[in-house]
């Protein structure tokens, strides 16, 4: 019995450091295989390309990874955005308020507040349009976004959209 | 010495004074064993010995580069010193050794010499500040409470702060179980990389999805720490080190990297305590930093804690009225902004159709103004305004003194959540015959409490492994409910001890009162009732008063003790 309860205790007290771990969001390591047509494989696609061509990753829940410096590319970046916050961005844009929301509407381009509050704002009136069911995905959504986009164009000129 | 002949030739061959290779020679050997040239390859030890943590055979040139630090500076010299150029992709990816050795030895730099896409990597990144980032524990995690440390890269091209880039260190751990997963973290066998991530990949990570506040504290980084720290990451790239909870984790290998990045001398495994926790490795870097600039993140879960503090009894009523119907039709703004946040973090299988309802129904009422930008205010207590984890110091009671060894203690008192985990505590006092006992061995105790709330009723839950003089090994367990009521938190549960004399099941009440410098524990039990008093004198040291009534010998126990935080 008393064997038993030093193992248990001792594997309870290991099994705490896990936290420490942090999780395994991880990428750049040498023996980590992904499928094809994997989350991850989606997104490093729309990162810059590593110098090193045979570049491995780790994915997470499909949140996470990428080449260990490879940066987003820039006609990429409101794909990955999206992909990764889009539940916290619905959310936000609901509401009408919030930082997801707010890095969005800098991503289209609008840099001052008073556009990025034009933006938050028709986001959240047209918010049936643009998540019109539950299960839109991140393509739909960025669509759907700039079909709202076009549409208030007018209200929406100080965002210097490419 | 073979190799030392070898290499002087060598030297002497590429027209060089037997004057200038001694000098060279006595060069190399001083920035060998330099902090630059350690800490960039991570090693540890000292003259009498080193071994690398980098794990990763390509990353040296040397075969003995992992332990002799000589050995790899002089296999680098040698290729910066050969007549041809190095190839620009090999240059590239040792682009941040080749720059710290040229930096000493300019007299090897030729016009070949730099990386290009390095450059353009660089300049795109326009790094303007680095910092901190101290992910805290998150509510009813006590194994999270000692945090988790990343870093973050503020560029001056950068408006939208979620678009920089963050540089995290994890393991790579597969799909492994908790058992699995914890052993093979203790023995080192993952391997342990760093992941450069835009920033908002990480917010969601830990702040978003586990509900860890983060806290940001500026380096103060000068020009040649930001160059030197954008050079390591993009040549370290796909390496690897034994990642190990102890020691070679987040936090180590990134204290290890800012002491290196500063030029200051990397602490060794030996000068470091047995385990490395993020939360005082956070409390070791800030403490060198005089000008401290502190920015605040709050998550979810805190959050929607800040929601309940803003919502009136009318509205919370009517929240739960509504909510046992199941529509939330006849809400307003704010208390709809909270049922939808509830409902985000603390119902795992959500009904989406329902959700997205109530996120169209949310869309069509005004935004809720006078919450906007609050949400991360710095708090009045940083993070840093706190203790370390491990103390010693006296105790005494009736029957003796003694001596008190808290290995590793960490409490989360989160707003109105306490979790709380103690890891090898003991207490070393006499007994009546003046005699050295072991009196108690805290093995391991734990605390998850979340408060009821007027719409949640989550369950509290703890136990422990404990050695006492008397009983010998107990274990003790325990679940029941929270309340918060006026900074008072009450704990009623069912309490289980079994050890060799009994098993029993009862109930209990612990209430508790908290604040950063101080805190009362009363318990309420059939056999007992106790009273604990705790206070910081300063950051490090602490008093601590206790009484214990025994309902059935009809006796008092006491204890006090003071003791020190390191």
């Amino acid at each position: 019995m008393k064997r038993v309860l030093t193992l248990v205790s001792l594997l309870i007290a290991f099994t705490s450091f896990s936290s420490w771990a942090a999780g395994d969001a991880g990428c750049g390591l040498g023996s980590v295989i992904i499928s094809k047509n994997s989350k991850g494989l989606q997104l490093l696609a729309m990162t810059t390309n590593s110098f090193f061509l045979t570049q491995p990753l780790g994915i997470t829940s499909g949140t996470s990874g990428c080449s260990s410096s490879g940066l987003v590319m820039k006609d990429k970046e409101i794909q990955y955005y999206v992909e990764v916050n889009q539940n916290e961005i619905i959310r936000q844009m609901s509401m009408g308020q919030g930082d997801k929301v707010e890095t969005l509407a800098s991503l289209y381009g609008c840099q001052t507040d008073s556009s990025k509050k034009i933006f938050i704002e028709v986001s959240r009136t047209e918010f049936g349009k643009i998540q019109p069911h539950s299960h839109v995905k991140p393509n739909e959504f960025i669509e759907n976004l700039n079909q709202v986009i076009n549409e208030n164009s007018t209200r929406l000129a100080d965002c210097h959209m490419s | 010495m073979k190799i030392l002949r070898v290499w002087l030739i060598a030297i002497c061959l590429s027209s060089i004074s037997l004057s200038e290779v001694s000098d060279l020679d006595s060069k190399i050997t001083e920035f060998a064993h330099s902090p630059e040239w350690l800490g960039h390859f991570f090693y540890d030890g000292d003259r009498a010995g080193y071994t690398s943590l980098v794990e990763s055979k390509h990353y040296f040139f040397s075969s003995t580069g992992k332990y002799s630090p000589e050995d790899e500076l002089k296999e680098t010299v040698r290729r910066l010193s050969v007549p041809e150029e190095i190839p620009q992709e090999e240059y590239c990816h040792y682009v941040a050794r080749y720059e710290l050795v040229l930096a000493v030895f300019p007299q090897f730099r030729k016009s070949g010499h730099q990386c290009k896409a390095f450059e353009e990597w660089s300049q795109k990144l326009a790094l303007d500040s680095v910092r901190m980032s101290f992910a805290t524990g998150y509510i009813k995690n006590p194994a999270s409470s000692f945090g988790h440390l990343f870093l973050k890269l503020v560029s001056r091209n950068q408006n939208s702060d979620l678009l920089n880039y963050g540089i995290n260190f994890s393991a790579q751990t597969g799909d492994d179980t908790d058992a699995l997963y914890a052993l093979k973290g203790l023995f080192g066998q993952y391997p342990g990389g760093f992941v450069f991530l835009p920033y908002h990949q990480l917010i969601k990570d830990y702040s978003d999805l586990e509900g860890r506040d983060i806290w940001e504290l500026d380096l103060d980084f000068d020009d040649i720490a930001k160059r030197r720290l954008l050079l390591f990451i993009y040549e370290f790239d796909s390496n690897y080190v034994d990642y190990t909870f102890m020691n070679n984790n987040c936090a180590g290998i990134l204290e290890r990297l800012i002491d290196y990045l500063q030029r200051r001398p990397v602490k060794t495994s030996l000068q470091m305590k047995p385990w490395t926790m993020p939360l005082e490795s956070f409390l070791n870097i800030s403490s060198a930093i005089k000008d401290k600039k502190y920015f605040y993140r709050p998550s979810l879960k805190t959050q929607l804690l800040q929601m309940d503090d803003r919502l009136t009894e009318k509205q919370k009523l009517q929240i739960s009225d509504e909510a046992k119907l199941g529509n939330y039709n006849g809400l307003d703004a704010r208390s709809l902004d909270y049922v939808i946040l509830d409902k985000k973090i603390n119902e795992p299988k959500l009904d989406e159709n329902q959700y997205l309802k109530l996120l169209t129904a949310r869309s069509r009422l005004p935004v809720d103004t006078e919450t906007s930008g609050k949400a991360g205010t710095l708090p009045e207590i940083k993070v840093d305004d706190r203790s370390r984890t491990s103390s010693i110091g006296i105790v005494g009671n009736k029957e003796g003194s003694g001596l008190d060894l808290n290995l590793l203690n960490e409490r989360l008192i989160y707003r109105h959540s306490l979790s709380e985990i103690n890891i090898f505590n003991l207490q070393v006092r006499t007994d009546k015959d003046k005699q050295p006992i072991l009196a108690e061995v805290e093995i391991f105790n734990f605390l998850a409490g979340e408060p009821v709330s007027f719409l949640r009723s989550p369950i509290s839950y703890g136990g422990g492994l404990f050695y006492r003089s008397k009983q010998e090994l107990v274990l003790e367990a325990s679940a029941g409910y929270m309340l918060n009521l006026k900074d008072w938190l009450y704990f009623s549960r069912l309490h289980f001890i079994g050890d060799k004399f009994r098993t029993e099941l009862f109930p209990k009440v612990d209430v508790f009162y908290f604040n950063h410098i101080a805190n009362l524990k009363l318990n309420i039990q059939s056999r007992e009732f106790g009273i604990e008093a705790f206070r910081f004198i300063e950051v490090n040291y602490s008093i601590r008063l206790s009484s214990v009534y025994d309902t059935q010998n009809k006796e008092i126990r006491y204890l006090a003790g003071a003791s020190y935080f390191y």
